[in-house]
Order: C-alpha cells, then sequence, then structure tokens
C-alpha cells in the first residue's frame, strides 16, 4: 500500500514536470525574441540609406529605409545577430549599405592609401625635425668661430664710437 | 682698413625637404585627384550607349527561374528596373503589364523586372497589386544596377534580337502606346 502510494507520487511529480516543460517550451516557440527600438536603431546605425547619400538608416525619412528597417526588426525577431543582418542586407542591397568598402578592386586603394600616407607623412615630419635640429645651433652658438669673430668686431665698433663721443 | 671683417648679416639656407620627398607627394596628389576625376567622370556618363551589346548578368526571378543576359539573343528584351516604394514606377506598372499581355504569345519579346534595393514582401505586393506576370527579381547585391549605373527608377533599357541596346528611358513611359512603337520599331516585320 505504502509502496504504491510512493510510485503514485512520483508518477504525479513527473507527470508536472513533463507539464511545466511542454508549457515552458510552447510559450518559447510562440514569443519571438522582443525587439526594442533601441535594438533596431543600433544596427540601423550601422547601414545607410540605398537612395539618400551618406544617410543612416536610424535617421532616414523615406518610405524604404522605414521599410527596411521594419525587415530589420523582423530578423532580429527571428534571432539573428547584427552582424548576421548586416550581412543579409550587404548581401542584398550591395556593399555600399553597410558604409564599409569592400575589399576588392579600386576600394582596395581606401585601405592601402591612408597607412601609406601617413607613413609619408611621419618620414617627411622626422626629416624636417632632423633638419631644424642639425641647423639651428650652428646659426645660434656663441662658441662658433663666426659668432665670436662677429662679436669681436661689435666690440671693437661699440669702443670705436664710445672715444670719438669722449673728443 | 679692418682686418677681417666679418659681416653681420649671416645668409640663411632655406630649409628645403628632399627632392625625392616633393616628387612622391606631387605624384601622389596627381594620382588621387586622377582617381576621383575618372570616379566622377564615371558617374556622370551612362555605362551603355546606344548600339552596345547586353552585358553578362543573371537574374533569378521571384519565382525561382534564372535568366541568363547571354541567353537572350533572338528576342527583344525590355529590361525594366524598378521599386516597389518609387512612386513614378507605379505610374507605368499598368502599360508594361498591358503591353507584355499583349506580345507575350507571339515569343519575340521578354519583359524583365528588376526589383531595386526592395523587401521581398514589399516587391510581391506590388506585383500583385499591378497584376504584374512578367518575370521580375531582386537585383542581389545591386549588381544590375551598377552594371547599368543606374541613376534612379524607374529606368528600361530595351534590346533588339541582335542583343544590341535600341532605347533607353529615363523615367516612366508616358504611355503603352510609347511602349508598344519602341518593341514593334525592333521587331522583325511580317
Amino acid at each position: 500500500m505504502m509502496k504504491s502510494r510512493r510510485v503514485l507520487s512520483s508518477f504525479s511529480v513527473m507527470l508536472m514536470l513533463a507539464l511545466l516543460a511542454a508549457n515552458a517550451s510552447q510559450a518559447l516557440a510562440q514569443s519571438p525574441v522582443s525587439v526594442t527600438d533601441d535594438d533596431v536603431n543600433r544596427v540601423a546605425s550601422q547601414l545607410y540609406c540605398p537612395v539618400c547619400e551618406n544617410v543612416t538608416l536610424d535617421v532616414c525619412p523615406t518610405d524604404i529605409c522605414a521599410r527596411w528597417r521594419e525587415s530589420l526588426r523582423g530578423k532580429l525577431a527571428l534571432g539573428w545577430t547584427d552582424q548576421q543582418v548586416i550581412d543579409y542586407f550587404v548581401a542584398q542591397y550591395g556593399a555600399s549599405v553597410s558604409g564599409i568598402p569592400p575589399k576588392e578592386g579600386l576600394s582596395m586603394l581606401l585601405y592601402g592609401v591612408p597607412p601609406a600616407a601617413a607613413v609619408l607623412l611621419l618620414a617627411g615630419g622626422f626629416l624636417i625635425v632632423r633638419k631644424y635640429k642639425a641647423v639651428k645651433p650652428a646659426a645660434t652658438s656663441p662658441a662658433s668661430p663666426a659668432a665670436a669673430r662677429s662679436d669681436g668686431y661689435r666690440k671693437k665698433l661699440e669702443d670705436d664710437i664710445e672715444k670719438e663721443l669722449e673728443r | 682698413m679692418m682686418p677681417d671683417e666679418p659681416t653681420l648679416t649671416k645668409k640663411v639656407e632655406p630649409n628645403r625637404l628632399p627632392g625625392w620627398v616633393i616628387v612622391l607627394s606631387l605624384a601622389a596628389l596627381v594620382g588621387f585627384l586622377a582617381i576621383i576625376g575618372s570616379s566622377l567622370n564615371k558617374k556622370s556618363t551612362p555605362a551603355f550607349k546606344i548600339g552596345d551589346p547586353i552585358p553578362e548578368f543573371t537574374l533569378t526571378s521571384f519565382s525561382g527561374e534564372t535568366y541568363n543576359s547571354s541567353e537572350l539573343q533572338g528576342k527583344v528584351v525590355v529590361l525594366n528596373f524598378w521599386a516597389s516604394w518609387c512612386v513614378t514606377c507605379a505610374d507605368e506598372a499598368a502599360a508594361l503589364q498591358k503591353v507584355w499581355t499583349e506580345m507575350q504569345p507571339g515569343g519575340n519579346v521578354l519583359f524583365l523586372g528588376i526589383a531595386w534595393t526592395d523587401t521581398e514582401v514589399d516587391a510581391l505586393a506590388y506585383m500583385d497589386r499591378f497584376g504584374i506576370t512578367y518575370p521580375s527579381g531582386p537585383d542581389l547585391g545591386t549588381k544590375v544596377s551598377q552594371l547599368y549605373r543606374i541613376s534612379g527608377v524607374p529606368e528600361t533599357y530595351i534590346y533588339d534580337t541582335a542583343g544590341n541596346l535600341a532605347a533607353v528611358k529615363i523615367g516612366p513611359f508616358e504611355s503603352e502606346t510609347e511602349i508598344r512603337s519602341i518593341i514593334e520599331g525592333l521587331l522583325p516585320e511580317g
């Protein structure tokens, strides 16, 4: 009697757990990932309007942007990551929507020229600084023979003027 | 007479960058300006002129059929770029469909719609709204529109049966008659 009651109670606990699990999974399946406007804007700010230049999707007022934002919201609601959504838009609408130039063709220059220009500027700056450093001491050093000669001449000139004035 | 008179003024040598730095900088500047100029020039000129052959591209329609441009010779091809959000595209949509309905049975004409920067849901709703039955597909990655360097939608490119560009319409067609007259002028007589 005791044994059958124990079996019955453990069976009812298992049944309850199974029901709870089924309920939870059903609830998960029914409710998609909640997506806020901030979520949409976070991704939209990384994408550009296809018809208006240099306007990001989050602030773009056109009809097409509104549709794209809705499409974006739908993807996020399905659980897509930000990068998956961006990759989808690039595949659908081209690299220009991401604002990141593709690493092919002439666009490669955009990746190569700035670092090369920076290196050239640094090298140029270094050369100029080195040149100034080399020139300055020679021009101002009182210890240089030319400067010493000049000081001697100046003193002689001042003495001569003083003598003339005393007369 | 003053012995060994030094001068009071000192001739200052101008600080100059090495020649190779100047030459390299100028070359870089000229190259940069040339690239910008070429890019602007490319943008402002149409990609194709009348008589040019149809370029190589592939379009997969919303219903899953694939069209390769190199296999379209022998038919008059009407390539229409459109978008569901485009107001002026809606102005010509019914006219295009009407002419397609008339000319499709002859088998000498093919209309291809290319949905530009559109979502599939909106594009299909638009096609449904105007009863569009000619093949239309998304311009994936905007590859075809970049190839044609379209300036907007609608834009239509009409090819003759030899596969050469015969007419270009920037903006919407005024009427069915306009579309029909261009196509009829390209069809073989008889």
